[in-house]
């Protein structure tokens, strides 16, 4: 995932948001070390201190965590990444059922489009 | 700090007047091979269009003679004024340096032009001197010998007549080592009053300037009547002191310009 | 984080025109900070004055506990909004000059960033264009190993790809001894590197916020919410 960031939020929310999803798709594997602050920071052309800032976040909730000299690392918790994998989906399913609900979809419906999109796009394949 | 500013005040004063040595080199040369040819064949009298070249070429000579003296004030005016005062001022002004170490360092820089400046002019004097043939013309007539023996004699009749001594030459010596030292302060200090100006701060350097010098010739004309009959050992003591006093002078008005009412636009 | 700028009660005029009026403000050291402002705010007499190129009316500075001098001018980095180096000499010349006025000039970096952007340093200062010669003093600024960098508008003039290389070059320099304050009126351009803001306006400041504070409380970039306390 790029870093693209949005005007209207909090820099470093949106750079936790990236480093969180990296880690969802693998690439930063499970306990794995992450770039070094100012590396990352270069990479996004954002303040250091800031990128500090959202590692930290995501070091209180425990995705990663700091070995004092060697850096910080991915955690090897599989459980944990699952979880946030699953919370991830929620989200994204969340936003979409409500607008499926806006273009007038009934709930019982929504299951049915989604199964035949599938379908239909392994087909595709 | 001192020895990095004038390695670099050095450099940057050459970088304008070694070009302008070169060329006067070069017309000198020019002058003294139409010399020489002048001197051993017939053709200025044969050809007016050498002889009218030849007539350009020495006017320029004595021209450029007489300006190569001038130009190295020139250059510590012009240097002065671009590190100071242009652009370059942004570079200068925020060195890790203090305002008198700017100042010496310039000051130095001028005195090694200077006996540079003086190097080249008797260098050049002493070539057309032997292009002319009037090396030879002294060195046969006993010439050197008979203004050697005149100059002993006038000194001898003054130093008797002035009460001057060996240590009034000494001082002389000082004096003429603290002009050529102190010399470009008077401009460092019209430069600096020119930039209290608004507007048109050339000219008003060039204002300030004349000021400053009738300022200096009116004072020093009201205290000189107060030693007019001093011996003349003690006159120059009195002018080296007044030298001393007046460099003083320009010299806070200068750092205090550097230091306290710089207002770079 | 210890105070690496202090000004207390500034004001500058120039005759009848305040520039600066009462101004305070302390900062400390490792943050990158944005001075904005439209143009006539006082950005640029404020950063003259820390750098000691105007004289406040009234009112102090102290830079790590001295005021404007000698030992300031050898432990700010500064950057002015102009060219002001002897056009005569080459780049490698002024490299040589830098490294000899200033003990904290990392040469390496310097060659290593003339490199980088592909600039000859055999070539006089004359003959670069103007954004490479903007790129040049930039060099020689951020080579330094200073306490406080001062970048007045140092990507105004620049295209695109060298605008990033210089915001990266910043973030890459980033040490938590350092202080960086960059006067800008592009925001959005810079706004993602920032740690600080502050909004100058008639010389007084309107604001001194961290960046993310801003768009917490606002809910919308610094760049937005100078469009609204700037609007004419």
């Amino acid at each position: 995932m790029a870093w693209i960031l949005e005007s209207g939020r909090p820099i470093y929310q949106q750079l936790a948001e990236i480093v969180r999803h990296r880690i969802m798709t693998g690439e930063y594997p499970q306990g794995s070390r992450i770039p070094a602050v100012r590396d990352l920071a270069v990479e996004a052309g954002v303040n250091p201190n800031t990128m500090q800032k959202a590692l930290n976040a995501l070091e209180e909730s425990g995705i990663v965590y700091s070995q004092r000299t060697a850096g910080r690392f991915v955690t090897e918790d599989e459980n944990l990444i699952e979880q946030l994998k699953y919370q991830s989906s929620r989200k994204q399913i969340q936003l979409f059922i409500k607008q499926m609900q806006s273009m007038g979809y009934r709930a019982e419906e929504i299951p049915l489009l989604v199964e035949r999109a599938v379908k239909e796009n392994i087909q595709e394949e | 700090m001192l020895g990095k500013l004038f390695k670099y005040d050095f450099k940057e004063m050459g970088l304008i007047l070694v070009p302008i040595y070169l060329l006067y080199v070069g017309i000198m040369a020019a002058f003294m091979v139409l010399l020489i040819l002048a001197r051993s064949s017939q053709i200025v009298e044969e050809n007016t269009l050498f002889g009218l070249l030849f007539g350009i070429v020495s006017l320029v000579a004595f021209l450029s003679m007489g300006l190569i003296l001038v130009v190295g004030s020139l250059a510590i005016v012009y240097h002065f004024y671009r590190k100071f005062v242009t652009e370059e001022a942004y570079f200068t002004l925020t060195l890790p340096a203090k305002p008198w170490e700017h100042i010496a360092s310039k000051l130095m820089a001028n005195v090694v032009w200077q006996i540079i400046t003086w190097g080249v002019f008797a260098v050049s004097v002493f070539i057309a001197l032997f292009a002319s043939g009037m090396l030879d013309v002294m060195a046969d007539s006993d010439l050197f010998d008979l203004v050697l023996s005149q100059l002993q004699i006038v000194w001898e009749e003054s130093a008797a007549e002035l009460n001057l001594t060996a240590g009034t030459f000494v001082l002389w010596v000082i004096y003429v080592i603290l002009s050529i030292i102190t010399g470009p302060l008077i401009y460092f200090a019209s430069i600096s009053v020119g930039q209290m100006a608004g507007k048109h701060k050339i000219l008003a350097s060039i204002g300030a300037f004349i000021l400053i010098n009738m300022l200096t010739a009116f004072v020093l004309g009201t205290v000189a009547s107060g030693y007019m009959n001093l011996s003349a050992t003690g006159s120059l003591v009195a002018t080296i002191v007044e030298t001393l006093v007046m460099s003083v002078i320009y010299l806070l008005i200068t750092t205090s310009f550097l230091s306290h009412n710089l207002n770079l636009q | 984080m210890g105070v690496l700028l202090e000004c207390n009660g500034l004001t500058k005029r120039y005759g009848q025109k305040t520039a600066i009026e009462n101004l305070s403000v302390t900062m400390g050291s490792g943050r990158i900070i944005g001075l904005l402002g439209p143009n006539g705010s006082g950005k640029t007499t404020l950063i003259k004055m820390i750098n000691g190129l105007l004289k406040p009316t009234q009112g102090s500075i102290r830079i790590d506990g001295e005021a404007p001098g000698a030992y300031t001018h050898g432990i700010i980095s500064y950057l002015p909004d102009r060219n002001y180096l002897n056009k005569r000499m080459k780049v490698r010349q002024v490299l040589d000059m830098f490294s000899d006025y200033y003990g904290d000039f990392n040469r390496n970096k310097a060659d290593a960033m003339l490199t980088d952007l592909q600039i000859d340093p055999e070539m006089k200062l004359r003959a670069l264009s103007k954004g490479t010669l903007e790129k040049v003093q930039l060099i020689l600024v951020m080579s330094r190993e200073a306490k406080l960098y001062i970048l007045d508008e140092p990507i105004a003039g620049v295209d695109p790809a060298a605008r990033d290389y210089i915001l990266r070059t910043i973030i890459s320099n980033y040490n938590p001894e350092a202080t960086v304050l960059i006067s800008t009126h592009l925001i959005s351009d810079i706004e993602q590197i920032l740690d600080d803001v502050i909004f100058l306006k008639d010389g007084h400041i309107e604001l001194f916020a961290p960046v993310d504070e801003i768009r917490e409380q606002e809910g919308k970039s610094v760049d937005a919410l100078f469009r609204e306390v700037f609007r004419c």
